[in-house]
């Protein structure tokens, strides 16, 4: 345990001293800002042209939070995929890991170490963003998203569903490889997961079977569904007059699947780097 | 017991990269306190033994130990230093944070840390740059600071990979200094190298490496083996002398144009003895010239037929 919290202290200290973490804090900061300003002005006018605060209001309010959400949702895969696409395969090719290797540690010890340093800081990350746009939300027009808290962590399981899938091809591939990859990988979930929600509204099995398919290949997007869907007043769902409607919601099943598919993903990765030659 | 055991045991290692046979069968035992020199021309497999000594690389079969521990248990590493060929590190990193890292990841506690890493940064002469960035470093200054990194745990066993390969002539003296106080200090140096005038000059035993395999283990210093060699120019070269001469030196070269015989022996002691002996079995005897064996010459006539780069 010792040797996993030292490597992922490095892999924060890194990503302090690259500035990769202040790049992606000043401009999170200035995402909120100017989605502060945007949803200002929109609110506005929302409230001149409302008769008074009803449910069309709050449905219109949840519309621009899921918005904001949805952007950070992309962010967070696209960081997790940029940030550990080079953290194995980058040290091995540089020869870096060598000095560390031969250390009395566990190769599993310096990966879980830098999974753990690079999951902490995505996580805070996506908590920090999503958490900066509903509290705006929620200062400019007193609008609360239900199940914040939940659902900015399933946020960020999304994203660490994607880290882990990144870190496993690091173990074998080139990081140009890995990272192209990754990037299909979430490309199939994403659009296997727009398949499925089309499929469902025009009662389509098979598209419907197709988004599933993908959901189990690669959890990422039904993740996010499972935030959209409890984020979101059951009367939007159930209409699907938002574009983040959820026809139909993921089961319990699939949070379960997606744990498990995480979990087997790190141990293949410390498995898969155990055993090569560095 | 763990005291007892030799600093490094090999077995039968081995490593195949697909087609190609990188170490063919490593067997061999380094003693506490030696400075041991494993020396071939470049592609002999010299990295890839340390590699798989060091568990950076499985071997195919085989097995070994360090300090008594088998290579796959990461703790046998715990007294052990390490100078990788490619001396390449973390460059956003300091050079006493890089050392202190490296003493963090040997379990050693904060204030010896502390203690150990300006010692270290002193000893390899980097006290200046102690609060540089490693990208800043030349190849030099990284080469010194990977030697120090080696030595932050006070290591019983140190395995340096082309050591100087980076440095200036006053770097190497540094290194040769250094590993002569390891030496005295009575750690085990497991110094890996193509170049034949610093085994010469630091190691205790060396071991010639061509094709991926040992070819050869000599003393060297003091105890220097196999290190002269005997020309006998004689009136008539029959098969009795060849035979008989054979008691002295195991390999006897006949060159019957010169009539010339080479005897490798391993010291002068019995050169008396055969001068007498040739003459009393009625051989008229030219000239006896003993020369004594360079490192130079015992490296070409152990694997030159095997060396196809370059050697240096």
């Amino acid at each position: 345990m010792r040797d996993i919290l030292i490597f992922a202290e490095l892999t924060f200290r890194e990503a302090r001293r690259s500035k990769i973490l202040w790049t992606a804090l000043g401009l999170g900061l200035a995402f909120i800002i100017l989605y502060g300003v945007g949803f200002y002005f929109i609110y506005r006018d929302m409230v001149a042209y409302s008769h008074g605060r009803d449910i069309t209001l709050d449905a219109g309010f949840n519309f621009m939070v899921m918005a904001g959400l949805y952007v950070i949702s992309f962010l967070g895969v696209m960081l997790a995929v940029l940030t550990s696409v080079g953290t194995i395969s980058g040290e091995i090719t540089s020869h870096t890991i060598q000095a560390l290797a031969t250390k009395p540690v566990r190769r599993t010890a310096i990966l879980l170490g830098k999974w753990l340093g690079l999951a902490l800081m995505l996580t805070s990350y996506i908590v920090l963003l999503a958490g900066g746009i509903i509290l705006a939300t929620w200062a400019i027009s007193g609008y609360l998203l239900p199940n914040a808290l939940p659902g900015m962590l399933l946020i960020a399981f999304q994203a660490l569903i994607m880290l882990s899938l990144s870190i496993l091809g690091g173990t074998r591939l080139s990081t140009v490889a890995n990272g192209v990859l990754a990037f299909m990988c979430y490309g199939l979930a994403f659009v296997g997961g727009w398949i499925e929600q089309v499929g469902a509204f025009t009662h389509n099995e098979t598209a419907v079977d197709i988004g599933i398919l993908s959901s189990l290949l690669v959890p990422s997007e039904a993740i996010w569904k499972m935030a959209a869907n409890i984020m979101q007043p059951p009367a939007v769902n159930v209409l699907g007059v938002s574009p983040f409607s959820m026809a139909v919601a993921p089961s319990t099943a699939m949070l379960i699947y997606a744990l498990v598919y995480m979990i087997a993903l790190i141990a293949l990765a410390s498995y898969s780097f155990n055993h090569r030659d560095l | 017991m763990v005291q007892a055991s030799p600093a490094i045991e090999a077995f039968g290692l081995r490593k195949v990269y697909g087609s190609k046979v990188a170490v063919d069968s490593l067997t061999l035992t380094v003693e506490r306190g030696e400075v041991f020199g494993f020396l071939g021309p470049n592609g002999a497999g010299k990295t890839t033994s340390v590699k798989m000594l060091l568990g950076l690389a499985q071997p195919t079969a085989g097995e070994g130990k360090l300090l008594g521990l088998p290579i796959t248990d990461p703790r046998c590493r715990q007294r052990v230093g390490f100078l990788p060929e490619h001396f390449r590190f973390h460059e956003w990193l300091r050079a006493d944070e890089f050392l202190d890292l490296h003493g963090k990841l040997h379990g050693l506690p904060k204030e010896v840390r502390a203690r150990r890493v300006p010692e270290l940064l002193e000893l390899v002469g980097l006290t200046e740059a102690a609060e540089r960035r490693l990208g800043t470093f030349s190849k030099g200054m990284l080469q010194r600071i990977g030697l120090a990194q080696a030595l932050i745990n006070e290591p019983e066993l140190v395995f340096l990979d082309e050591p100087t390969s980076g440095l200036d002539p006053l770097g190497r003296r540094m290194v040769r200094d250094i590993i002569r106080h390891l030496r005295e200090r009575g750690t085990t140096v497991f110094l890996n190298s193509h170049l034949l005038s610093e085994v010469e000059i630091t190691c205790t035993r060396v071991a010639f490496v061509a094709s991926g395999r040992v070819r050869h283990i000599t003393s060297l210093g003091e105890h220097q083996d196999g290190f002269i060699q005997v020309d006998l120019r004689v009136g008539k070269i029959d098969e009795g002398l060849v035979a008989g001469l054979g008691q002295w030196s195991a390999q006897v070269d006949v060159n019957t144009s010169t009539n010339t015989l080479t005897l490798h022996l391993s010291d002068e002691s019995s050169l008396p003895k055969i001068a007498r002996w040739v003459v009393e079995r009625g051989t008229d005897l030219y000239s006896l010239s003993p020369r004594a064996m360079s490192l130079e010459d015992l490296f070409f006539s152990v694997v030159g037929s095997d060396i196809s780069c370059e050697t240096s």
